[in-house]
């Protein structure tokens, strides 16, 4: 055969095997209704796995880190009140035009003495920016009783600690700790709030505006932390790098993954774990879709014989074969496309909605999302499709083994 | 009725590659399915497990206050009546004391809890699990104290070596003692290392001057009786704080709710799956033999045997692949034993305990539900694309196929 004849031939395996495929449309549909099924189940199954990771990494940054901080080189491994950052206001306002960054703020801390007498205990006292925090965090949110910080001289403390200190809204908390210099700070404040959260912060937080904790501590203009939330934890690189950006000498950038180790590491133990069940689940769709593959095809043994006595060439024949595989791959992704957007799509608008358990209704609040929102990130879209074809490929190469050694006479007499 | 259950042995044996092809479909569906499922049950049980073995138990008593303010100021007295405990529904219960403390080494001090156990008593919390290198403590009235890993590391201390613990005495007198180290232990989680410095309960008593408990975790055989027995116990002992793990750690609660929630659709989608891989597989077999069942209505079968002869063939291979799929299954299950160390898989990921491995858990209904859904499913797989092809005229399928 010449190269004008090979290449006609060539060209004639399209249309011949798209009649191929219409020639028996309820084998074409059997095997179409496979791939788009096998392509829904594996499609939802990620992106709601995919869609689980948000809530929890928004449940850890939002009860405290945020998600990229500056801080002092040591204060992360010794938080002591040395350890200071300053410029901060400037460094606030030259932040808030970045667009890589939805909301910063900063915060001081410090261990201290809080007390009502004659009942005392120890406490984390937090200076915030009330206004910013608000936008930063849940914690804000948690309030049972009174409001939030609205200005200066105000306390918003645990519902534990209340309790303790035998507090109400509108009591007077003394503050008393020990400055950078090693001096006393102390501030008196007035409680505006109290508020629910886990039990640790309940029983040992306090919070005060940052302007009432420089006074007390003696620290103007400077802070602890440098706190920023951007549009996706998951890609912190752009904020990170601006941040870096507005480092000072001894300062460090420091994302939730390495101040929150825990929660991250247990996010990506959860990604390893969920990976090994969706192997386990795309293993289970790619082989039953390539068992219709393998099936349709041998009882196609007969056909085949044919084509061998006519004088057409195995070679020729698996690559119609091929050519068959790949268009109803086609057409099977598109439907399996189709089936996607019309069934698991809209559910990341709804949600899959969770039902409440009797605490959190008890409960004045709940630390978890009422529903789930799939999430379709561009692996999620493609490992389908990619996977089944793949199946489908070396199904077809296994039954064009047989093929070959195919004895004509034999298969004609198949049934 | 006996003819068409031979001629479906024969028809199954005489189509082998169809058949077997089948056969192995289905058994990786059921296969893997139960194994997903036992995978995706073991996570809830596992978050589960690290929030109980923590020293809470399903249930634990308290003495009043002892939430708001942890410590020895507030007590349960020893001769308190635990008739109440003496429940079929409960596995065990272990009274412990505990004391937020400050340990000093000669060279460094830290923050920690001491807690005194009664070590006959700790089969149920993490205790059980400890590598200890040394001595444990192996009695209440040990006086010695066992202390976790990375707090030597960090008091840079080590066996042998004495250290000072610091609290705060039921009276808020600060009571300072001395102890010999002569246990360390490993724990699955470094967390346990850090926090907790043991030592016996009786000695501890002693020490303190405390003649009681701070609380006691009470242990049960099934979970879902919780709510049951602790308003019972809590209705007994009207002095006491009798809270379930939930009400005590509702964030865990709430993370297992979510967690729970997302194994409940995973297995929705699992059965999803088995639906999908049992019809697919019966339904193309059904359907590439249209032309052989034409044949047999030509020689006269009647179509009501010919549907019949085809769904006990399907039943047979369906029940058959059923028994292979959930033994493999098994067997798999089986080999994993105790979990699949995530850890090698997820680079830079320390051992946290939670979740660090992936342990599989049986559930019996699970079980059921998977077998009797494949053996409905296989039924309707077959029955429907069997009578849909009779329906057709005989021509029509003889020239079909």
């Amino acid at each position: 055969m010449n190269d004008s004849a090979q290449s006609a031939s060539g060209s004639l395996f399209v249309p011949v095997a798209w009649r191929n495929l219409w020639r028996n449309r309820r084998r074409t549909l059997l095997t179409v209704a496979a791939i788009a099924f096998g392509m829904l189940i594996v499609q939802l199954v990620m992106s709601i796995q995919s869609g689980s990771y948000g809530p929890m990494i928004a449940l850890g940054t939002r009860m405290g880190s945020g998600h990229i901080q500056i801080l002092h080189k040591s204060f992360h491994d010794e938080p002591r009140i040395e350890h200071l950052i300053s410029n901060v206001n400037e460094r606030l306002s030259e932040l808030d035009e970045s667009t890589e960054l939805d909301f910063v703020s900063a915060r001081a801390e410090a261990f201290a003495l809080v007390s009502n007498d004659p009942h005392s205990t120890a406490a984390l006292v937090s200076g915030v920016i009330p206004e910013r925090e608000r936008l930063l965090s849940d914690v804000p949110t948690k309030v049972v009783e009174g409001t939030y910080l609205t200005g200066d001289n105000q306390a918003f403390i645990g519902a534990v600690l209340a309790r303790n200190l035998q507090l109400d809204v509108g009591g007077e908390i003394v503050i008393l700790g020990t400055n950078a210099e090693g001096g006393i700070g102390a501030a008196v404040a007035e409680v505006s709030g109290i508020f629910e959260a886990t039990t640790e912060l309940e029983r040992a937080m306090i919070q005060i505006s940052l302007n009432t904790f420089q006074e007390a501590f003696d620290m103007p203009d400077q802070a602890h932390r440098i706190v920023a939330l951007v549009d996706d934890p998951m890609s912190m690189d752009d904020g990170t790098e601006v941040l870096r950006g507005f480092l000072e000498t001894d300062e460090i950038v420091m994302d939730w993954t390495e101040l929150m180790p825990e929660i991250s590491q247990g996010i990506e133990i959860d990604i390893v774990s969920n990976a090994i069940l969706q192997a386990v689940l795309i293993l289970i769709v790619v082989l039953s879709i390539m068992n219709t593959f393998v099936m349709t095809l041998f009882e196609r043994t007969r056909e085949y014989g044919v084509l061998f006595a006519i004088g057409m060439k195995r070679t020729s024949v698996y690559r119609m074969t091929l050519v068959e595989v790949v268009l109803l791959w086609m057409v099977g992704i598109v439907c399996g496309g189709l089936l996607t957007c019309l069934l698991a799509v809209p559910l990341m608008f709804t949600g899959i909605v969770i039902p409440a358990s009797e605490e959190a209704l008890e409960s004045q609040f709940t630390f978890m999302p009422s529903a789930i929102y799939p999430d379709f990130s561009w692996w999620v879209v493609f490992t389908a499709p990619v996977v089944i074809g793949v199946g489908a490929l070396i199904s077809v190469s296994l039954v064009a083994i047989r093929l070959a050694r195919l004895n004509i006479t034999e298969a004609l007499r198949s049934e | 009725m006996r003819l068409v259950f031979q001629l479906a042995l024969r028809n199954i044996w005489r189509q082998r590659r169809r058949n077997g092809l089948v056969l192995f479909a289905i058994v990786v569906s059921v296969g893997g399915v139960f194994v997903m499922n036992s995978l995706a049950r073991g996570m809830e049980q596992d978050f589960l497990r690290f929030s109980i073995e923590n020293f809470r138990g399903h249930i634990k008593i308290l003495a009043p206050n002892q939430l708001d303010e942890p410590g020895l100021r507030y007590s349960i007295p020893q001769t308190t009546n635990w008739a109440a405990l003496d429940r079929p529904d409960i596995e065990t219960w272990t009274p412990r004391l505990r004391s937020p403390a400050v340990i000093m080494s000669e060279r460094e001090t830290r923050g920690v809890e001491i807690v005194g156990i009664d070590p006959t008593r700790e089969s149920h919390s993490f205790i059980h699990d400890l590598v200890v290198e040394g001595e444990g403590i192996l009695d209440p009235n040990d006086q010695h104290l066992l202390i976790g890993r990375d707090l030597a590391e960090e008091l840079k201390t080590g066996l042998g070596r004495r250290l000072v613990v610091l609290m705060n005495g039921p009276d808020d007198t600060a009571i300072e003692t001395g102890f010999r180290i002569l246990g360390i232990f490993d724990s699955e989680t470094t967390r346990y290392e850090e926090a907790y410095v043991l030592t016996g309960l009786s000695s501890l008593q002693t020490i303190s001057g405390v003649d009681g408990f701070t609380g006691v975790s009470v242990y049960l055989k099934d979970l879902a009786y919780v709510d049951e027995v602790q308003s019972s116990l809590a209705s007994q002992l009207p002095d006491l704080d009798v809270a379930t793990w939930a009400q005590l750690d509702p964030f865990t609660s709430e993370m297992h709710r979510f967690i729970g929630f997302t194994v409940y659709i995973l297995i929705v989608v699992f059965l999803g799956t088995l639906v999908f891989g049992l019809i697919n597989a019966l339904v193309t077999a059904v359907l590439v033999r249209i032309k052989e069942f034409g044949m047999l209505r030509v020689v006269g079968m009647k179509s009501r045997l010919v549907v019949s002869q085809v769904v006990i063939e399907c039943v047979i291979i369906m029940l058959l692949a059923l028994m292979i799929g959930l033994g493999v299954g098994l067997l798999f299950v089986w080999w994993i034993g105790d979990g699949i160390d995530l850890t090698a898989f997820a680079a830079g990921v320390e051992a946290f305990g939670m979740g660090a491995r992936m342990v599989p858990h049986l559930v019996v209904d699970d079980f059921v539900i998977l077998g009797v859904a494949s053996v409905i499913l296989g039924l309707i797989a077959s029955y429907f694309p069997a009578r849909r092809v009779i329906k057709a005229s005989i021509l029509q399928s003889l020239r079909d196929g």
